[in-house]
């Protein structure tokens, strides 16, 4: 647990790799897909990426397999800055 | 004529020696060979509805609801086998571990039974609740900073939820407290399913007729066995906790679902560990219907609901975007008769999930041979006829749709921009199958289902394609699909998405697939 929350950080630190970012088709991550930087990252689009759960009470999606919850509020403020578009924030 | 319907989840049938081409790994299962070299083995069966419950719909009322629904519940103009079971005076019993039963999304599936067996704690299953805080072996078993002694359920912590006291739903350490006290063989779950089905048929000899149908979730994964099935195919050691047993569906080589070969190598050899584990197991049931002298007077059949990727593909699991190849489609089906001249033979007529349920209600009663979309296998145990099917269609609903003749199989992609209409008399969720349904404020009430004159709700969910271009293979030549002849063979490209068109013609499928396959 403790590494993967150290890789966790060094994903939503690191603005300069690029990333396989996950959306989930039922999940309000498809909502903000035009806002993910495609130019840097693959952006994949799954009809189910296996976590109902969370895919039902929570907006995320899944940055080199680790997922990334956000506020669906208010998702420019919320998802890791190196995810976005550059202006979209 | 008493029933035994016996259901391996998730066995890939090239894992079992009495199906050629086999795996790579020789995977020991001598009791299911036996077994099918006394029955009869069907060569070319296939599933229709995927995956777990859609496919438990077809085996139970005879229904290919993947063109009209997704994974559901029981409808009210079902007529269930048991229920059919009991119009005819049979008793009917279900032994199973296979917790969707209990789920969000599929409910009635029980109830008709006489009497039903419920071992609980496979994947998910909402049972154990304490200790809060796994112990620590436990807990090791779901962090990859597990203690080198920790006991061996390989859950990476990457495949958890955030936190083992996470309560929404679908929180993988759910099954490291349902695990906890699996410590010998016959603590685990098909040991258990298995030994009650045997208990249960020694229980029962002085009913007259019954229909037992055992559901046993294994080899579904997590693929946590135990030893000596944990090392029999591997020399790794199973209690590595870098090793994983419960990997995501995807792409091997990407994002969650990503698995080095070492991995990969490992959850194979944890899969083939439970088909022997599960082998052993069926083969006390065989053995309790002769010490019980049942053999003589008990149709015994054998199958599964889907096969499952281990790499096939590039694949793990059951992803939604890779195309149903014969993997997942093509199931294992071995059915004993004590009456079938056919018994120690093969059976190559295509064959399809759907009719063991018109199969299993003619054995209750004689009259009865079709219902819905399922056609008796019965001549083809009894007469050896040749007649049985000219096609099988298969998938998943809202996605592209699979046909076979037996020799080719041919996949016809969907257009994703236009949604699939779902009918139902309850208002499921047609993606997220296991949360709580949601209110549709655009349900329509529809009477547009053509076996039925009972008003359901008709709503729209998304579609989804699994390949942009037609995928076309020839089965024979080349059965494990590797060569896509789709752009070579336009002969028989278009015969078969010709015989596709009229399949659906003929099932009568809603004008809405028709145009969203463009074979309007």
């Amino acid at each position: 647990m403790i590494a993967n929350l150290v890789n966790l950080i060094a994903i939503m630190t690191d603005d300069a790799r690029a990333c396989i970012v996950q959306c989930c088709k039922n999940n309000d991550a498809m909502a903000i897909r035009e806002l993910l930087d495609d130019d840097c990252h693959d952006i994949r689009d799954s009809f189910c990426l296996q976590r109902c759960g969370e895919c039902y009470d929570t907006a995320f999606v899944v940055v080199d397999g680790d997922k990334i919850e956000y506020d669906r509020e208010d998702p420019p403020a919320t998802l890791p800055e190196f995810l976005i578009t550059e202006g979209a924030r | 004529m008493n029933v035994l319907f016996i259901s391996i989840d998730s066995l890939s049938r090239h894992f079992l020696n009495c199906y050629q081409p086999n795996a790579e790994i020789d995977v020991e299962t001598p009791n299911i060979d036996a077994f099918a070299n006394r029955a009869a083995v069907f060569d070319s069966h296939y599933a229709g509805s995927l995956p777990c419950m859609p496919a438990r719909r077809e085996w139970l009322t005879g229904t290919q609801e993947f063109l009209w629904r997704a994974w559901g519940p029981i409808e009210p103009f079902d007529s269930t086998l048991p229920e059919m079971a009991r119009r005819n005076g049979v008793l009917s019993q279900l032994i199973t571990d296979h917790y969707h039963y209990f789920q969000h999304g599929s409910n009635g599936y029980v109830d008709d039974f006489n009497g039903f067996e419920f071992i609980r704690g496979q994947e998910y299953d909402r049972w154990m609740t304490h200790p809060r805080s796994p112990d620590a072996n436990f807990l090791g078993r779901i962090t990859e900073d597990a203690p080198e002694d920790s006991d061996d359920i390989n859950l990476d912590s990457a495949t958890a939820s955030d936190e083992f006291d996470d309560v929404r739903y679908m929180n993988r350490a759910v099954y490291a407290r349902n695990a906890t006290d699996l410590e010998e063989e016959s603590d685990f779950f098909a040991p258990q399913v298995f030994s009650k089905t045997a208990e249960w048929l020694s229980n029962n000899t002085e009913w007259p007729e019954w229909f037992c149908y055992v559901d046993s979730f294994d080899v579904h994964e997590p693929f946590h066995v135990p030893e000596p099935y944990a090392s029999m195919y591997t020399d790794e050691d199973p209690k590595d906790p870098d090793l994983p047993i419960w990997p995501y569906y995807g792409r091997v080589n990407e994002g969650q679902s990503q698995l080095t070969q070492r991995e990969l190598d490992f959850v194979k050899s944890q899969f083939a560990g439970g088909v022997t584990m599960v082998d052993k197991w069926f083969g006390t049931v065989v053995d309790r219907l002769k010490t019980e002298n049942l053999w003589d007077e008990t149709v015994v059949i054998l199958t599964s609901d889907h096969g499952f990727f281990l790499g096939d593909h590039g694949n793990v699991g059951k992803p939604f975007e890779a195309p149903v190849f014969d993997v997942l489609a093509q199931t294992p089906l071995i059915v004993w008769h004590p009456e079938s001249p056919q018994m120690g033979e093969r059976i190559s007529e295509l064959t399809a999930a759907v009719d063991l349920y018109a199969t299993i209600v003619e054995l209750f009663d004689s009259g009865f041979s079709e219902s819905r979309h399922s056609k008796s296998l019965l001549p083809l145990l009894m007469e050896d006829r040749t007649d049985h099917r000219d096609w099988a269609v298969y998938g998943y609903w809202g996605s592209s749709m699979n046909i076979t003749d037996g020799e080719f199989t041919y996949h016809h992609p969907c257009d994703e921009s236009m949604p699939t209409e779902c009918y139902s008399t309850t208002m499921m969720d047609s993606i997220g199958w296991f949360t709580p349904q949601k209110p549709k404020f655009d349900a329509e009430a529809s009477t547009d289902l053509p076996y039925t004159d009972c008003p359901v709700w008709k709503f729209e969910g998304p579609s989804h394609s699994r390949h942009d271009e037609p995928l076309l293979f020839d089965t024979e030549a080349d059965p494990f699909q590797d060569e896509n002849l789709a752009q070579r063979a336009d002969g028989e490209r278009n015969r078969m998405e010709t015989l596709l068109a009229d399949a659906l013609k003929s099932l009568r499928a809603p004008q809405n697939q028709i145009e969203r396959l463009g074979l309007g």
